[in-house]
């Protein structure tokens, strides 16, 4: 038979296992992944599109982006869930040549979209599709 | 309970949580490399893509054709091949303690060099293309720019 003592251990090794295996799974969760390569995806394809003339429409499909906030500031892109702390929160930095103004913010937009305009650069969401499967903001 | 089977026990427990330690531990390292390799860029990738805008957009070093009204691709225009222009087109040094790419470009034939604010000559990666060159307006011909990459 188990005594107390041996309870009180076992007790502990399995609270210590699920702490630890909490962990684990806290730092491979989805969200991170999803914040890390949209961030990641944005930064690129701002430096695609200020290196070639003309405008530009750009829609980010692959991501469902319904839970998180994007931000564009001049010089980074910011993705974050909502109540993510300052450390939690997903930055990309990009260096613009002059002249370019970028700017846009979208939080829970099912889908985000860049559009370049001379040198201006705006995020926004883009929700529907038209008959040829185009979105529309 | 007799000693021997108190021993028995204890060894059992240990060994058990020893199993539960060890199989979060691997976990957790497995995860986080998986976490790691889903979400990262091949440098390569990265450096290549952020370097198109210095060879085509006019801010940087392309030379914008004033009949046209439109910017050459692939193209180096000599007047804004300099540290100065390179500033306007792409300033690492306006952010401090931020990772960021750097580069050294080198046009081979005509023995000149630019290099972005932060560039501290330690090359990872290097690269060349074919670019055409431009003179105060005039086509002067083509030449190798060299790019050496540095990611902090």
């Amino acid at each position: 038979m188990f005594t107390v003592n041996v309870l009180v251990k076992i007790i502990g090794v399995l609270m210590f296992g699920a702490l630890s295996f909490g962990m684990a799974s806290s730092f491979a969760n989805q969200d991170g992944i999803l914040k890390h390569n949209l961030a990641t995806d944005i930064q690129m394809f701002i430096e695609t599109l200020v290196s070639f003339d003309g405008d530009s429409y750009v829609f980010l499909d692959k991501y469902d982006a319904s839970d998180v906030s994007v931000v564009l500031t001049n010089n980074q892109v910011i993705v974050s869930n909502p109540g993510d702390l300052e450390n939690e929160k997903v930055r990309r930095v990009y260096f613009l040549p002059q002249g370019y103004q970028i700017s846009g913010a979208v939080k829970g937009a099912e889908m985000i979209c860049l559009k370049k305009e001379n040198q201006i650069i705006l995020l926004e969401g883009c929700q529907e599709r038209n008959e040829e499967g185009k979105y529309f903001s | 309970m007799k000693k021997g089977s108190i021993l028995a026990n204890n060894i059992i427990l240990w060994t058990f949580g020893f199993i539960i330690v060890a199989l979060a531990i691997s976990l957790m390292t497995s995860l986080i490399q998986y976490k790691g390799s889903v979400i990262s860029w091949p440098q390569e990738v990265q450096s290549q893509l952020v370097s198109l805008k210095f060879t085509n957009n006019p801010s940087c070093f392309a030379f914008f054709d004033n009949f046209t009204q439109k910017s050459i691709s692939n193209s180096v225009d000599l007047n804004k091949f300099n540290d100065e222009n390179l500033v306007g087109c792409y300033d690492t040094g306006k952010l401090k303690g931020v990772r960021s790419i750097n580069y050294k470009f080198v046009l081979v034939g005509h023995g000149v060099d630019t290099s972005t604010s932060n560039y501290a000559n330690d090359p990872r990666l290097q690269y060349e293309k074919e670019v055409l060159v431009f003179r105060e307006g005039e086509f002067v011909g083509r030449d190798i720019l060299q790019m050496q990459v540095q990611i902090i």
